[in-house]
């Protein structure tokens, strides 16, 4: 317990001015979205991070000083995560009707995206580490890292899957809601939330806070069921 | 913001296999529907927090710029299943939500 504390401690202390550098390259993203009037393929991550990333390159900075200079804003993740709770408890009672709708969808969506990842993998005869390193890629970062890790994937590479898996979701998750007539915005942010996790959600809160809602739930829920059947699933799949 | 910080904090205690964070959302989550009337400071400070949400993805994104040669090799692999992956998903779940609406 009081390592955790002076491990979060030094994540936090350890911010230098390198923060600046993701708050300007966030403005020029932000800026950017807004402008275009929320496009899903202006998302403010999709804008900024080739800036920093750029910038870094050019002053001869290495990613881990980078990181470390930003410990806040990672850290920030966790306290962010609970603060979902707040809208969420907003739309609880909403929710009792739609119990079943809500947890079928879970149960299915959740099951079918590891599937559909690990089969494709197979199918492209990536490497073993690949393969463990993209089974949790519809899960939020920090659950994902988790089960990455006791997979004994690269965790390197599932934070890149997962945001990009976040961003292909909202950018096609749009087209797909237009074609099938999806305009219910409690359950495009549901499935957003499950396929798409917190970018997803981040993108359901620009529509509106019950979008949103729905999408927190949908990551949190498919979260939980995530890491409990993907240990087996992999292991089945390896075989 | 304190309250936060305690919500996460309890839960780093139960050692449980599931993230702190995510539990603590848990519980919070309890609290505020048994509780049922609006903090006024908690809203304030979780839609701050919320409606900058990307700005904290930023630090380990740009991360997918700094990664091994090995790993890019098989990346035009990794990017199809990405694509396809979620993209059949999300397809999947937008029918069985029409599906199910049409039952009820």
């Amino acid at each position: 317990m009081i390592e955790l504390i002076q491990q979060q401690w030094q994540q936090i202390t350890g911010s230098s001015w390198l923060l600046g550098l993701s708050f300007i390259g966030f403005a020029i993203g932000l800026t950017a979205y807004r402008r275009s009037g929320s496009s899903a393929f202006l998302h403010p991550l999709l804008i900024s991070t080739p800036i920093i990333a750029g910038l870094l390159y050019l002053s001869n900075f290495d990613f881990d000083q980078y990181y470390q200079g930003n410990g806040l804003l990672s850290w920030l993740l966790g306290p962010t995560t609970v603060a979902l709770a707040v809208p969420l408890s907003k739309q609880m009672r909403q929710l009792l009707p739609l119990v079943r709708t809500v947890s079928l969808t879970v149960l299915t969506g959740g099951f079918v995206a590891a599937v559909l990842a690990l089969g494709l993998a197979l199918l492209f005869d990536t490497s073993e580490v690949v393969i463990l390193s993209i089974a949790a890629k519809s899960v939020t970062t920090p659950i994902a890292m988790g089960i990455t890790q006791q997979l004994g994937g690269l965790l390197t590479l599932i934070t890149l899957v997962v945001l990009l898996t976040g961003i292909v979701g909202i950018v096609v998750a749009e087209t797909i809601f237009k074609r099938t007539g999806m305009v219910d915005e409690r359950w495009q942010g549901l499935i957003l939330g499950i396929s798409a996790h917190a970018i997803g959600t981040a993108r359901a809160f620009d529509k509106s806070p019950r979008c949103g809602a729905f999408s927190t739930l949908g990551m949190g829920l498919n979260g939980i069921w995530t890491s409990l059947f993907l240990p087996s699933l992999v292991g089945l799949f390896l075989n | 913001m304190a309250f936060q910080w305690l919500g996460e904090l309890a839960v780093w205690l139960t050692d449980w296999a599931l993230p702190g964070p995510l539990v603590g959302m848990l519980i919070l989550l309890l609290t505020l529907t048994f509780v049922d009337r609006p903090v006024a400071f908690l809203d304030q400070t979780s839609g701050l927090l919320i409606q900058n949400l990307s700005l904290m993805f930023i630090p380990i994104s740009v991360g997918a710029f700094f990664l091994s040669g090995e790993i890019y090799q098989q990346f035009p692999a990794i990017l199809t299943l990405i694509l396809l992956s979620t993209s059949g998903v999300i397809l999947f779940m937008a029918l069985l939500i029409k599906r199910l609406e049409k039952h009820d």
